[in-house]
Parts: structure tokens; C-alpha cells; sequence
């Protein structure tokens, strides 16, 4: 695997729920990384329990590294509520961590923006919560969509030459294949590609949570959708090169 | 609904809301008149602490744990997309 002129790489895992108890077991698959991708992404769910001294076991597990990594925290980081307190353990670290925001990152010469948000559920078109009923139910909604228009705006907004997507929760429902359908609503939302699709230039959109689901998918305006889980990847990380959108005008 | 049911949605409580475990991607098949534990963690210790508290919980319940370590070796191939 080599590096190729005018393409770029992207490494990116999720669902790592490091703790104490198994920091040091992804370094020696990281040791080559600079020599495969030009960056790297962690599609949340960094932690078990989302507390700081879970998040500073992340930072020595993916800080230092030779590549810029872009973070999302993912459900499980929210759990103690220190989610502030772990994205500032995180970036402390050189991680850079996006809530409903965007960064671009040069990989030899192309501007390769990332928008990353937790995202939440709601479902998918067909099977789908609505702003109706109890509060509660209003809430579940509401939440969800407020934070994929967020996003789609960090998105759009980017001055970049591609885009990527990050997200915890699922776009769409292709790469949950394997979970039970049941849980479908808890696993991502279909407004999280409506976001996507309303940007232009959008390369990947990658995403986590679903243990059980299944890689690769699309959403329907075609945008290739990559299911990173570390359960589902089976190895350290994964590497896409988007060869295909990105060479510069 | 039966009993089985009833002690599935107990375990799938139990295994995310046990703070020693906080796991959401174990699964429950059942064997006969026990259950298997199915997927993926990070380490050995909490596959053991999984089973333990499984064990804890429902003494007479014959278990299986089909948990496996999810690997973390370097990738060897590159998708292009």
C-alpha cells in the first residue's frame, strides 16, 4: 500500500470504547499509518463510560500520531456527562473534535473538509419518529433533526475541494444490515442523509454505533457510506482513497 | 410474552446498564433452556466480567458465551471509492 499522487486516504474507525484495560492495543497497528492515509477519523463511541480518565486513555492511544485525526463522540462518551470534558481531553491531545462544525484538512495539495456531528436516531423514510404526542416523543424528534440541520450546514459550508461526512448514528439503513430491525429508530436517521445529499462534492460519509450492521452502503444521492465500526471493520482501521472526487480543479 | 422474553430484555438492561459493562453490541440467542451470548468486545476482562455478571444475575440460567476479542491488526488493503 503505497501513497498515490493526487489521491487521498482516509483511515477511520469507531466504537473503540477504550479504557484502561486495553490502552496500548491499537498502537502497534498505528505505528505504519502515516504511511497509509493522509488522515485519520474516529467515528465516536471513544470511551465506555464517557469520563475524562477514559478519554485520556484515547488521547495516548491516538494522539501523536503522524496524520491529523478528526473525532466525533459518539453516545457512549455522553454517558457520564463530561462530554466537554472529554472533547477537551481529546484535543489537548491534537485530536480534533467536531460537534455540528467542520474542518479542512490539506492532504497534499487537496482541501479535504470534514463536518462531523454524534447524530442521533429517528429512523428511517417509511418507519420514522415524528414531532407528535408526548413530550418525550417530541423531544426524540426534535433533537435529532435539529442536530442533522446543524451538520448540514457545517457541511455545506465547508471551502474545500471534497467533503467528508462523520457522523456516530447511521444515515441510512444499508449499513445496519444485521441489526435487528426493531432498533433501526436508535441506530440513525435518514435526516442525517438528507444533509449529506444537499451538499455538494460529498466523497464519504462514515459512521459507527451499529456493532452488528454491515460496512457499505449509499445514500440515495449516491454518496458512498462506510459503516467503520470496530466490530464490523475487524481490524484496526480501514482505509478509503477517494480517488475518484478529488482531484483539484 | 414468555419468561425467556422477559429475561432477554433483562439481559440487554443489564449488560448496557451495569456500570462495570456498558455494553449495547452483545446479542442473546437461545439454546434450549439456556442462552448464548454473541459478539464482540475490546478485551478478555470484559468478556469475563459480561459473563460473570450474567451469572450473578440469573444463577440457574445456563449460559454460553460465544463473545469474541474484536482484532486490531493493520489493514492490508486500501478501498478506492
Amino acid at each position: 500500500m503505497t501513497a498515490e499522487e493526487g489521491c487521498v486516504r482516509v483511515a477511520a474507525v469507531g466504537d473503540v470504547h477504550l479504557d484502561a484495560d486495553v490502552v496500548g492495543r491499537y498502537r502497534p497497528a498505528l505505528d505504519h499509518l502515516g504511511l497509509k492515509a493522509d488522515l485519520l477519523l474516529l467515528a465516536g463511541d471513544l470511551t465506555r463510560h464517557g469520563t475524562e480518565e477514559e478519554a485520556r486513555c484515547v488521547a495516548r492511544e491516538f494522539g501523536g500520531l503522524p496524520v491529523p485525526v478528526v473525532a466525533i463522540l459518539g453516545n457512549h462518551d455522553y454517558h457520564s456527562d463530561q462530554q466537554e470534558g472529554v472533547a477537551a481531553v481529546l484535543r489537548d491531545a491534537g485530536i480534533t473534535v467536531l460537534e455540528c462544525t467542520g474542518t479542512v484538512v490539506n492532504c497534499a495539495g487537496v482541501r479535504v473538509g470534514v463536518a462531523g456531528t454524534k447524530g442521533f436516531g429517528g429512523g428511517f423514510a417509511g418507519a420514522c419518529a415524528s414531532e407528535f404526542g408526548e413530550p418525550e416523543m417530541k423531544e426524540f424528534t426534535r433533537h435529532g433533526r435539529e442536530l442533522a440541520a446543524r451538520f448540514g450546514e457545517s457541511l455545506a459550508a465547508l471551502d474545500c475541494d471534497v467533503r467528508i461526512s462523520l457522523t456516530h448514528y447511521s444515515p441510512v439503513p444499508e449499513t445496519l444490515l444485521g441489526e435487528p430491525l426493531e432498533i433501526y429508530p436508535f441506530l440513525g436517521s435518514y435526516h442525517l442523509a438528507q444533509a449529506i445529499d444537499a451538499a455538494p462534492e460529498v466523497g464519504l460519509a462514515v459512521h459507527g454505533h451499529a456493532h452488528a450492521g454491515s460496512e457499505r452502503g449509499a445514500t440515495p444521492g449516491g454518496v458512498p457510506v462506510r459503516n467503520v465500526a470496530h466490530p464490523v471493520i475487524k481490524q484496526a482501521y480501514n482505509v478509503y482513497q477517494l480517488s475518484s472526487v478529488l482531484m483539484p480543479a | 410474552m414468555t419468561t425467556d422474553q422477559y429475561i432477554e430484555g433483562e439481559l440487554q438492561n443489564l449488560l448496557a446498564e451495569d456500570g462495570r459493562i456498558a455494553e449495547q453490541g452483545i446479542r442473546f440467542v437461545r439454546t434450549g433452556s439456556g442462552i448464548a451470548l454473541v459478539g464482540e468486545v475490546e478485551s478478555t476482562e470484559r468478556r469475563a466480567l459480561i459473563c460473570q455478571a450474567v451469572a450473578e444475575a440469573f444463577p440457574d440460567l445456563p449460559v454460553q458465551c460465544n463473545i469474541g476479542i474484536t482484532r486490531v491488526h493493520e489493514p492490508e488493503e486500501v478501498e478506492e471509492l
